[in-house]
Protein backbone atom coordinates (compact mmCIF):
# COMPACT_ATOMS: atom_id res chain seq x y z
CA UNK A 1 0.00 0.00 0.00
CA UNK A 2 1.53 3.62 -0.79
CA UNK A 3 0.43 6.52 1.64
CA UNK A 4 1.04 10.11 1.17
CA UNK A 5 1.54 12.08 4.27
CA UNK A 6 1.18 16.23 3.80
CA UNK A 7 1.98 18.05 6.83
CA UNK A 8 1.67 22.09 6.68
CA UNK A 9 2.07 24.65 9.41
CA UNK A 10 -0.87 25.29 11.37
CA UNK A 11 -2.57 29.12 10.39
CA UNK A 12 -0.87 30.44 14.13
CA UNK A 13 2.43 29.64 13.06
CA UNK A 14 4.84 32.04 11.21
CA UNK A 15 5.81 30.81 7.94
CA UNK A 16 8.76 33.03 6.51
CA UNK A 17 9.43 31.01 3.97
CA UNK A 18 6.17 30.61 2.51
CA UNK A 19 5.97 34.42 2.63
CA UNK A 20 9.38 34.64 0.90
CA UNK A 21 8.51 32.66 -1.75
CA UNK A 22 4.76 34.95 -1.85
CA UNK A 23 7.20 37.64 -2.42
CA UNK A 24 9.65 36.21 -5.39
CA UNK A 25 5.63 35.33 -7.11
CA UNK A 26 4.82 38.51 -6.86
CA UNK A 27 7.82 39.79 -7.97
CA UNK A 28 7.58 37.71 -10.82
CA UNK A 29 4.31 39.07 -12.29
CA UNK A 30 1.95 37.54 -10.22
CA UNK A 31 0.65 40.18 -7.73
CA UNK A 32 -2.71 38.48 -7.23
CA UNK A 33 -0.59 36.09 -5.00
CA UNK A 34 -1.67 36.30 -1.49
CA UNK A 35 -0.36 33.99 0.79
CA UNK A 36 2.22 31.06 0.61
CA UNK A 37 2.15 28.13 2.72
CA UNK A 38 5.35 25.63 2.68
CA UNK A 39 4.61 22.40 4.40
CA UNK A 40 6.09 19.03 3.87
CA UNK A 41 5.05 15.79 1.49
CA UNK A 42 5.95 12.41 2.07
CA UNK A 43 5.66 9.12 0.53
CA UNK A 44 5.70 6.14 2.32
CA UNK A 45 5.20 2.14 1.07
CA UNK A 46 3.69 0.04 3.18
CA UNK A 47 3.87 -3.74 2.76
CA UNK A 48 0.09 -4.87 3.49
CA UNK A 49 -3.15 -3.09 2.47
CA UNK A 50 -5.27 -3.89 5.79
CA UNK A 51 -7.28 -1.31 7.99
CA UNK A 52 -5.40 -2.12 11.24
CA UNK A 53 -2.44 -0.11 10.19
CA UNK A 54 -4.41 2.77 9.46
CA UNK A 55 -4.81 3.90 13.11
CA UNK A 56 -0.77 3.19 13.39
CA UNK A 57 -0.03 5.31 11.34
CA UNK A 58 -2.28 8.11 12.32
CA UNK A 59 -0.32 7.75 15.71
CA UNK A 60 2.59 8.33 13.57
CA UNK A 61 1.58 10.94 11.97
CA UNK A 62 0.91 12.69 15.43
CA UNK A 63 3.82 11.71 17.01
CA UNK A 64 6.98 11.54 14.17
CA UNK A 65 6.08 12.34 11.06
CA UNK A 66 4.64 16.05 12.56
CA UNK A 67 4.37 18.24 15.25
CA UNK A 68 0.89 18.76 16.55
CA UNK A 69 2.09 22.01 18.30
CA UNK A 70 3.16 24.13 14.71
CA UNK A 71 1.26 21.71 12.27
CA UNK A 72 -1.76 19.75 11.02
CA UNK A 73 -0.90 16.74 8.66
CA UNK A 74 -3.24 14.81 6.37
CA UNK A 75 -2.84 11.29 5.43
CA UNK A 76 -4.02 10.27 1.75
CA UNK A 77 -4.40 6.59 0.79
CA UNK A 78 -3.90 6.07 -3.26
CA UNK A 79 -6.79 4.20 -4.13
CA UNK A 80 -5.86 0.82 -5.23
CA UNK A 81 -6.24 0.22 -8.54
CA UNK A 82 -9.86 -0.99 -9.97
CA UNK A 83 -9.81 -4.68 -10.82
CA UNK A 84 -11.27 -4.69 -14.53
CA UNK A 85 -14.24 -6.82 -14.95
CA UNK A 86 -13.43 -9.53 -17.52
CA UNK A 87 -16.58 -10.01 -19.95
CA UNK B 1 27.98 15.54 42.24
CA UNK B 2 27.24 14.23 39.02
CA UNK B 3 25.89 15.50 35.34
CA UNK B 4 25.00 13.52 32.52
CA UNK B 5 25.61 14.96 29.28
CA UNK B 6 23.78 12.87 26.49
CA UNK B 7 25.17 12.80 23.24
CA UNK B 8 23.01 12.25 19.95
CA UNK B 9 24.39 11.28 16.94
CA UNK B 10 25.23 14.85 16.27
CA UNK B 11 25.39 16.60 19.19
CA UNK B 12 28.16 18.87 18.80
CA UNK B 13 27.95 21.16 22.10
CA UNK B 14 28.66 17.86 24.03
CA UNK B 15 32.35 18.98 24.46
CA UNK B 16 31.19 22.88 25.19
CA UNK B 17 29.03 21.29 27.91
CA UNK B 18 31.40 18.69 29.29
CA UNK B 19 33.60 21.32 30.03
CA UNK B 20 31.81 24.15 31.28
CA UNK B 21 30.76 21.40 33.58
CA UNK B 22 34.02 20.19 34.91
CA UNK B 23 35.52 23.67 35.23
CA UNK B 24 32.96 24.20 38.42
CA UNK B 25 34.23 22.61 41.72
CA UNK B 26 32.03 20.01 43.14
CA UNK B 27 30.84 18.75 39.95
CA UNK B 28 31.95 16.20 37.61
CA UNK B 29 30.24 15.63 34.13
CA UNK B 30 30.06 12.41 32.50
CA UNK B 31 28.63 11.47 28.83
CA UNK B 32 26.30 9.24 28.51
CA UNK B 33 25.33 7.53 24.77
CA UNK B 34 21.96 8.30 23.88
CA UNK B 35 21.58 4.60 23.11
CA UNK B 36 21.97 4.19 27.23
CA UNK B 37 18.86 3.60 29.38
CA UNK B 38 19.31 4.79 32.48
CA UNK B 39 20.51 7.93 34.56
CA UNK B 40 19.99 6.75 38.24
CA UNK B 41 23.35 7.36 38.47
CA UNK B 42 23.19 11.01 37.92
CA UNK B 43 22.15 14.41 40.19
CA UNK B 44 21.31 16.05 37.07
CA UNK B 45 20.99 15.65 33.33
CA UNK B 46 22.04 18.25 30.36
CA UNK B 47 20.25 17.61 26.87
CA UNK B 48 23.61 19.52 24.78
CA UNK B 49 23.06 21.76 21.55
CA UNK B 50 24.48 20.54 18.08
CA UNK B 51 22.11 18.59 15.18
CA UNK B 52 20.91 15.66 16.84
CA UNK B 53 20.07 13.24 13.98
CA UNK B 54 20.88 15.66 11.34
CA UNK B 55 17.58 17.77 12.19
CA UNK B 56 15.74 15.61 9.83
CA UNK B 57 11.62 16.20 9.94
CA UNK B 58 11.94 18.49 12.51
CA UNK B 59 14.99 19.54 15.13
CA UNK B 60 14.76 16.87 18.07
CA UNK B 61 11.84 15.05 16.06
CA UNK B 62 13.98 11.72 15.88
CA UNK B 63 16.27 12.18 18.77
CA UNK B 64 13.00 12.54 21.32
CA UNK B 65 12.59 8.60 20.07
CA UNK B 66 16.20 7.75 21.14
CA UNK B 67 16.24 5.16 24.27
CA UNK B 68 17.88 7.43 26.85
CA UNK B 69 15.02 9.75 26.32
CA UNK B 70 13.06 7.40 28.26
CA UNK B 71 14.78 7.47 31.14
CA UNK B 72 15.23 11.43 30.94
CA UNK B 73 11.76 11.82 30.66
CA UNK B 74 10.88 9.29 33.87
CA UNK B 75 13.83 11.24 35.70
CA UNK B 76 12.19 14.29 34.92
CA UNK B 77 9.17 12.87 35.99
CA UNK B 78 10.47 12.30 39.44
CA UNK B 79 11.67 15.94 39.59
CA UNK B 80 15.67 15.52 38.75
CA UNK B 81 16.75 18.59 37.35
CA UNK B 82 17.09 18.73 33.43
CA UNK B 83 18.85 21.23 31.38
CA UNK B 84 18.25 21.71 27.48
CA UNK B 85 20.35 23.72 25.66
CA UNK B 86 19.98 24.97 21.65
CA UNK B 87 19.09 21.51 20.51
CA UNK B 88 18.65 20.15 23.83
CA UNK B 89 16.02 22.49 23.96
CA UNK B 90 14.50 21.72 20.89
CA UNK B 91 14.25 17.90 21.95
CA UNK B 92 12.44 18.78 25.36
CA UNK B 93 10.34 20.31 23.50
CA UNK B 94 9.29 17.80 20.95
CA UNK B 95 9.29 15.35 23.67
CA UNK B 96 6.55 16.89 25.49
CA UNK B 97 8.83 17.60 28.64
CA UNK B 98 8.29 21.59 27.62
CA UNK B 99 5.45 23.22 25.99
CA UNK B 100 5.47 25.10 22.70
CA UNK B 101 8.00 24.38 19.96
CA UNK B 102 11.15 26.06 18.47
CA UNK B 103 10.46 26.88 14.27
CA UNK B 104 12.34 28.56 11.36
CA UNK B 105 14.08 32.25 12.37
CA UNK B 106 11.78 34.68 10.98
CA UNK B 107 14.92 35.77 9.10
CA UNK B 108 15.34 32.72 7.76
CA UNK B 109 18.91 33.27 8.52
CA UNK B 110 20.97 30.75 10.84
CA UNK B 111 21.92 33.62 13.62
CA UNK B 112 25.46 33.12 15.34
CA UNK B 113 25.88 36.09 17.25
CA UNK B 114 26.37 37.19 21.91
CA UNK B 115 22.98 38.56 23.23
CA UNK B 116 21.47 39.22 26.10
CA UNK B 117 19.07 37.75 28.26
CA UNK B 118 16.73 39.25 31.31
CA UNK B 119 16.15 36.37 33.90
CA UNK B 120 12.74 36.57 34.72
CA UNK B 121 12.37 34.64 37.40
CA UNK B 122 15.00 34.33 39.65
CA UNK B 123 14.01 31.16 42.17
CA UNK B 124 13.84 28.76 39.87
CA UNK B 125 16.44 25.70 40.40
CA UNK B 126 18.15 27.39 37.66
CA UNK B 127 18.60 30.83 37.88
CA UNK B 128 18.26 31.40 41.76
CA UNK B 129 22.23 32.76 41.58
CA UNK B 130 20.66 35.39 39.84
CA UNK B 131 19.00 38.51 40.78
CA UNK B 132 15.78 39.03 38.58
CA UNK B 133 15.72 41.65 36.13
CA UNK B 134 19.90 41.21 36.13
CA UNK B 135 21.35 40.77 32.68
CA UNK B 136 22.87 37.30 30.90
CA UNK B 137 25.21 37.80 28.80
CA UNK B 138 25.18 34.39 26.24
CA UNK B 139 26.17 33.12 22.84
CA UNK B 140 23.36 31.85 20.26
CA UNK B 141 24.01 29.60 17.35
CA UNK B 142 20.68 28.10 15.55
CA UNK B 143 18.65 28.27 12.46
CA UNK B 144 15.51 27.10 14.01
CA UNK B 145 15.21 29.10 17.70
CA UNK B 146 12.42 30.94 17.12
CA UNK B 147 10.00 29.99 19.83
CA UNK B 148 6.20 29.49 18.99
CA UNK B 149 3.43 28.70 21.55
CA UNK B 150 -0.42 29.33 20.69
CA UNK B 151 -2.56 31.85 23.10
CA UNK B 152 -3.17 28.86 25.42
CA UNK B 153 0.06 28.27 26.27
CA UNK B 154 1.57 31.79 26.39
CA UNK B 155 -1.05 32.55 28.47
CA UNK B 156 0.26 29.57 31.14
CA UNK B 157 3.72 30.29 30.79
CA UNK B 158 3.53 34.17 32.08
CA UNK B 159 0.95 33.40 34.79
CA UNK B 160 3.00 30.58 36.19
CA UNK B 161 6.34 32.32 35.91
CA UNK B 162 7.90 29.46 32.87
CA UNK B 163 9.12 32.44 31.24
CA UNK B 164 13.06 32.28 32.65
CA UNK B 165 14.87 34.57 30.50
CA UNK B 166 13.79 37.05 27.65
CA UNK B 167 15.89 38.45 25.20
CA UNK B 168 16.42 41.98 26.32
CA UNK B 169 18.91 44.90 25.27
CA UNK B 170 21.97 46.43 26.86
CA UNK B 171 19.65 48.04 28.86
CA UNK B 172 17.62 44.88 29.75
CA UNK B 173 14.69 46.31 27.28
CA UNK B 174 12.43 43.96 26.20
CA UNK B 175 12.47 44.97 23.01
CA UNK B 176 11.89 43.77 19.26
CA UNK B 177 14.93 45.09 18.21
CA UNK B 178 16.74 42.38 20.74
CA UNK B 179 15.07 39.57 19.59
CA UNK B 180 17.15 37.76 17.31
CA UNK B 181 15.06 35.10 15.91
CA UNK B 182 11.61 36.19 16.12
CA UNK B 183 10.74 34.07 19.28
CA UNK B 184 6.89 35.07 20.73
CA UNK B 185 7.21 37.92 23.41
CA UNK B 186 11.31 37.43 23.24
CA UNK B 187 11.91 34.14 24.89
CA UNK B 188 14.70 32.75 25.36
CA UNK B 189 14.07 30.17 27.99
CA UNK B 190 11.59 28.68 29.56
CA UNK B 191 10.67 25.64 32.00
CA UNK B 192 8.30 23.22 32.70
CA UNK B 193 5.30 23.61 35.46
CA UNK B 194 7.23 21.82 38.14
CA UNK B 195 10.13 24.07 38.02
CA UNK B 196 12.69 21.21 37.04
CA UNK B 197 13.05 20.69 33.39
CA UNK B 198 14.79 23.87 31.85
CA UNK B 199 15.07 24.66 28.18
CA UNK B 200 16.72 27.48 26.30
CA UNK B 201 18.57 28.63 23.08
CA UNK B 202 21.58 30.48 23.89
CA UNK B 203 24.32 28.35 25.38
CA UNK B 204 25.64 28.90 29.06
CA UNK B 205 27.99 26.26 28.18
CA UNK B 206 29.90 28.46 25.99
CA UNK B 207 30.05 31.18 28.26
CA UNK B 208 31.82 29.37 31.41
CA UNK B 209 34.63 31.09 31.37
CA UNK B 210 35.75 35.03 31.45
CA UNK B 211 37.92 33.87 28.41
CA UNK B 212 35.68 32.87 25.90
CA UNK B 213 33.97 36.31 26.16
CA UNK B 214 31.58 35.56 29.24
CA UNK B 215 31.05 33.60 32.14
CA UNK B 216 27.15 34.16 33.24
CA UNK B 217 26.75 31.06 31.84
CA UNK B 218 28.13 29.09 35.09
CA UNK B 219 25.55 30.91 37.19
CA UNK B 220 22.79 28.21 35.66
CA UNK B 221 24.93 25.20 37.07
CA UNK B 222 26.28 26.84 39.54
CA UNK B 223 22.48 27.67 40.46
CA UNK B 224 22.03 23.90 39.67
CA UNK B 225 24.66 22.72 41.78
CA UNK B 226 23.44 24.48 44.99
CA UNK B 227 19.33 23.30 44.54
CA UNK B 228 20.45 19.68 44.51
CA UNK B 229 22.74 19.75 47.00
CA UNK B 230 19.96 21.95 48.81
CA UNK B 231 17.64 19.57 48.17
CA UNK B 232 19.57 16.30 49.38
CA UNK B 233 20.34 17.81 52.76
CA UNK B 234 16.25 18.30 52.93
CA UNK B 235 15.87 14.78 51.97
CA UNK B 236 19.16 13.58 54.44
CA UNK B 237 17.00 15.28 57.59
CA UNK B 238 13.73 14.08 56.55
CA UNK B 239 15.36 10.61 56.89
CA UNK B 240 16.65 11.10 60.37
CA UNK B 241 13.64 12.25 61.36
CA UNK B 242 12.05 9.66 60.21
Amino acid sequence: MKVKVVVTPKAAVLDPQGNAVRDAMRHLGMPEVRSVRIGKYMEIDIDGENGELEPRLHSLCRDLLSNPVIEDYELLKEKPAKRKRSK
Amino acid sequence: MKFAVIQFPGSNCDQDCFAAINELEGLRAEYVWHKETSLDYFDAIVLPGGFAYGDYLRCGAIARFSPIMRAVTSDARAGKLVLGTCNGFQILCEAGLLPGALVRNRSLRFVCDMVTTRVEVDNSPFTHGCQKGSLLRLPIAHGEGCFFANAETLRNLNENRQVILRYADSRGRIVPESNPNGSIENIAGICNRERNVFGLMPHPDRASDARLGSADGAKIFRSMMQTISANSAISERTKQVA
